[in-house]
């Protein structure tokens, strides 16, 4: 019982943590309507400043309140610098932006000061409070304490101010409110300032348990999304409660599921979550809003089929223009070397995995955050079925395939019952227990080791090398799914896609099953994805779980987006973009590539907020309007 | 009488396509003015430019001052109150917190309480409900939440853009009787879009008509009513 009761106490104290970041997401999200995926990161930031105060000597609590100060300002002037020229745009690119900051605030912090973990003090006494058996930390009753007073603390101002009504207000209904007179944009500026504000709190209660250190907030920030998806994005409440019933979940788990010990812990909590998603799709306390959410009514259609069946000159020139790409294709391995044309076929492998997530996301609206974890079935499938299962590489291809096709459509109905965000971030966790997983199957899977592949050999005697082979294979695989998905998207079945995604309600009307269509939607994009897994594990020749980890599935989020959503070609953009941007930042700049790789996927949105499909189609339009006149 | 509201030469676009094409008209202190024309003629895009959400070109004059070329919310704040098409009510809200929303830009929170009584006895069925979300109000009693919450920013300039739409005829008068009355008591001037011609005649002092984006026709609304011609070949009843 004590053991129990002694689990509870340490689950309290680690789900007041969590329960403080969660705190910081939900007011962010209740005041601007979008997740802030940086707002970790700004925590920590914001920690090193107030780390840099009281090493000059600052006495803590001048130095926290300062901190809070600057952080407030600094979330403000972020709004009204970096979020602001991105007010019109779809929301998945300004999602894409905060992960841009993301990466900019935790390179700057490595680099400004450097990755040696360093120790944060605590305004309270370490001392730990006995009562009968069961030992609380006058720490931990610190930081539940403090996260309390800031929920009541913001709770009255939401309620009670008319400041605080208006911010609700410009984050629900942007035009409403202006048409009652409200400054629309400083309230948007006004809700990242507190946010920031919050995080900072809450990166400083942090940072005395974990250490401080550029990447504290990675661990913590799961959980804390955890705890906001299962109080209800839109209930501070349930943040907190959330928060704290994750923290004890976590910790009970822990202790009395044998098999589960602590490796399997993330996963058992985040497998919680998903039960109670299921139950309850809005989260705990959220409450089903009325108006919109999440959805997906700002992504800009691009009529990229505009001109099918009807003989153009245009469509002649699109031909040509294709068939030119595909010379280039072709001639390619022939002029560059061995390490290009390994990037390169990598490059072709993730564009057939963009355009699966692309199929699900922009043509069918179902945001997926979580494909990294098709790609490593795929992959998987293939590495176990050669090594394990001794055969021959080019079947493990269909073979992978077609699991993952199974697997997709079954985790779609599921997912059927989850709408925009709970659903981005229900497979979110599914990414980001993949790793955990695949290190718990170890006899599978190798676990951490992983499994080494060899090069797969040149078949029929064909004059070429073992790169040069691999290289037409995937250029072939990825000329038929794109044939494939191009034939797919323009049709009957692409039209009830889209319209299922743009009007869920009308489309069911015209006698379209939603529910069907949306889960055969999910098994087909699963299915691209998990092709992709498995030519991936053998151009790469290796598999292991932390090359699966959640970077993967937003990667694939961020190729999708910049690439242009619900469009083709912008699979194949997108692909490019994130197998050779990370590698051009490094050139620029060794010290902090990812800083660079953040600014220009920033810089990438800015121009072309609508993906480079998206950019392209609009110069092609104004030029045939010049060519008109 | 004194002109509140004076628009000359007014163009508009969206994106390419030009909306409305130069129009001008006026409208008289504590007067009820009607825009009537067919769908797309311009009537809501009108509404949109004098409140500036829409790229406009022209002058836009409220009390002699130029208007044009601000931001909507500086121009709610000199008291142009705008009921949008299709409510635009904050639906996640509740009835009283919209109302509160609706005097936002008040700095005296007294009076503004009174004012929210007094809406209450405009629309007692708003009482009612006022602790209730105002997604959950049905379409009439949305357009009264909407309306109320124009009137609680005390403004000179009440936009209404088709208040009928969608409601059933009793509503309908029920809401044109308070429009009348707020306009008579509050002498609150009153710029109405409406596809009901009949009704909008009956409630308005002056009217113009709009045809892809021109006034063709322009005067006191009993010329409208009492024209045959004018009625049969424009507004169809």
């Amino acid at each position: 019982m004590d053991t129990f009761l002694q689990q509870i106490v340490s689950g309290l104290a680690t789900g007041g943590i969590y329960a403080s970041l969660a705190l910081a997401l939900v007011m962010i999200y209740q005041a601007t309507d979008v997740v802030n995926f940086a707002q970790g990161e700004m925590a920590m930031f914001s920690t090193y400043l107030a780390w840099s105060l009281l090493n000059a000597g600052v006495p803590y609590w001048i130095a926290f309140f300062s901190t809070l100060a600057i952080a407030f300002v600094g979330g403000l002037l972020i709004e009204r610098t970096i979020i602001r020229p991105m007010e019109n745009a779809p929301i998945l690119s300004i999602v894409i932006v905060c992960i841009g900051l993301l990466v900019i605030f935790n390179s700057l912090a490595g680099w400004i000061y450097s990755y040696v973990i360093q120790s944060f003090p605590s305004p309270f006494p370490r001392k730990p409070l006995k009562i009968g058996n069961i030992v609380f930390g006058l720490y931990d009753i610190g930081i539940i304490g403090i996260t309390l007073v800031l929920l009541v603390l913001l709770y009255l101002f939401f309620r009670y101010t008319s400041l605080g009504l208006a911010m609700r207000a410009a984050a629900q209904n942007p035009v409403s409110s202006r048409l009652v007179g409200i400054r629309v944009s400083w309230m948007l500026a006004l809700g990242w300032g507190l946010a920031a504000m919050i995080g900072a709190v809450a990166g400083m209660m942090i940072a005395p348990i974990v250490f401080l250190e550029p990447n504290m907030m990675g661990g913590v920030m799961i959980y804390a999304f955890a705890a906001a998806t299962l109080g209800g994005f839109n209930s501070p409440m349930g943040a907190v409660i959330g928060g704290i019933l994750v923290g004890i979940t976590e910790n009970l788990a822990g202790t009395y599921i044998p098999f589960i010990g602590t490796d399997l812990k993330l996963t058992v909590a985040l497998l919680v979550i998903l039960i109670v998603l299921l139950v309850k799709p809005t989260g705990l306390f959220g409450r089903t809003r009325a108006g919109k959410m999440w959805e997906m009514k700002r992504t800009p259609q691009i009529p990229e089929f505009a001109g099918v069946g009807v003989p153009s000159v245009h469509s002649y020139w699109k031909i040509i223009g294709l068939l030119g790409v595909l010379a280039v294709a072709v001639l390619l391995p022939f002029v560059v070397s061995n390490y290009r044309l390994f990037q390169f076929t990598l490059a072709y492998v993730y564009a057939i995995a963009l355009l699966g997530l692309n199929i699900l996301t922009g043509y069918n609206g179902q945001i997926s955050l979580g494909h990294g974890a098709f790609y490593a079935l795929g992959a998987y499938t293939t590495a176990i079925l050669i090594e394990r299962g001794e055969m021959a590489y080019g079947w493990t291809i269909p073979i992978a395939s077609f699991i993952c096709l199974i697997t997709g459509f079954l985790f779609g109905i599921p997912a059927l019952r989850l709408e925009g965000l709970y659903l981005s971030l229900a497979t979110f966790a599914l990414a980001l227990s993949i790793p955990q997983i695949l290190k718990y199957f170890e006899s599978w899977t190798g676990g951490v080791q992983g499994i080494i592949l060899s090069k797969p050999e040149v078949p029929f005697g064909l004059p070429l090398n073992p790169d040069q082979w691999l290289y037409f294979l995937v250029l072939g695989i990825l000329v038929i799914s794109f044939g494939i998905g191009w034939n797919l998207l323009r049709g009957r079945v692409g039209r009830a896609i889209i319209a299922i995604r743009d009007h869920p309600i009308a489309a069911e009307t015209l006698g379209i099953h939603n529910a069907l269509y949306k889960s055969l939607t999910f098994g087909v994009s699963a299915m691209y994805t998990g092709t992709a897994g498995a030519l991936g594990a053998l151009v790469v020749q290796f598999v292991a779980p932390d090359s699966f980890n959640e970077f993967l599935s937003i990667s694939f989020l961020v190729g999708v987006v910049v690439g242009g959503l619900s469009s083709i070609s912008g699979a194949l953009f997108g692909a490019f973009f994130i197998q050779f941007v990370p590698t051009y930042a490094q050139n620029i700049s060794k010290a902090a590539p990812w800083a660079i790789y953040g600014i220009f996927l920033i810089a990438f949105m800015y121009v072309m907020p609508t993906g480079i499909a998206g950019f392209l189609q609009k110069v092609r339009g104004r030029l045939g309007r010049f060519r008109r006149k | 009488m004194a002109t509140l509201l004076e628009v000359e030469n007014l163009e508009s676009f969206y994106g390419q396509t030009k909306v409305l094409r130069g129009i001008s008209f006026r409208v008289e202190k504590g007067s009820i003015t009607t825009i009537l024309g067919a769908n797309g003629a311009g009537k809501t895009t009108t509404l949109r430019a004098v409140c500036g959400m829409v790229r406009t070109s022209g002058k836009i004059l409220l009390d002699g001052h130029r208007i044009d070329k601000k931001a909507t919310e500086d121009i709610v704040r000199l008291g142009v109150g705008h009921v949008p098409e299709g409510r635009g009510t904050f639906v996640n809200l509740t009835v009283e917190e919209n109302l509160r929303l609706g005097g936002y830009i008040r700095k005296e929170k007294k009076p503004m309480m009174e004012d929210l009584n007094k809406m209450y006895q405009y629309f007692p069925v708003l009482g009612e409900r006022r602790g209730q979300l105002a997604g959950t109000l049905s379409g009439g009693e949305q357009q009264m939440l909407a309306i109320a919450r124009a009137l609680m920013l005390r403004p000179r300039l009440l936009l209404l853009d088709e208040p009928s739409l969608g409601l059933a005829p009793r509503i309908v008068q029920e809401i044109f009787r308070i429009v009348r009355k707020i306009n008579q008591e509050e002498g609150v001037s009153v710029l109405l879009v409406e596809q009901n011609a009949s009704i909008a005649l009956d409630l308005a002092d002056q009217a113009f008509l709009l045809e892809t984006g021109r006034v063709v026709l322009s005067g006191p609304s009993a010329i409208f009513r009492e024209d045959d011609s004018i009625r049969r070949s424009y507004l169809g009843y």
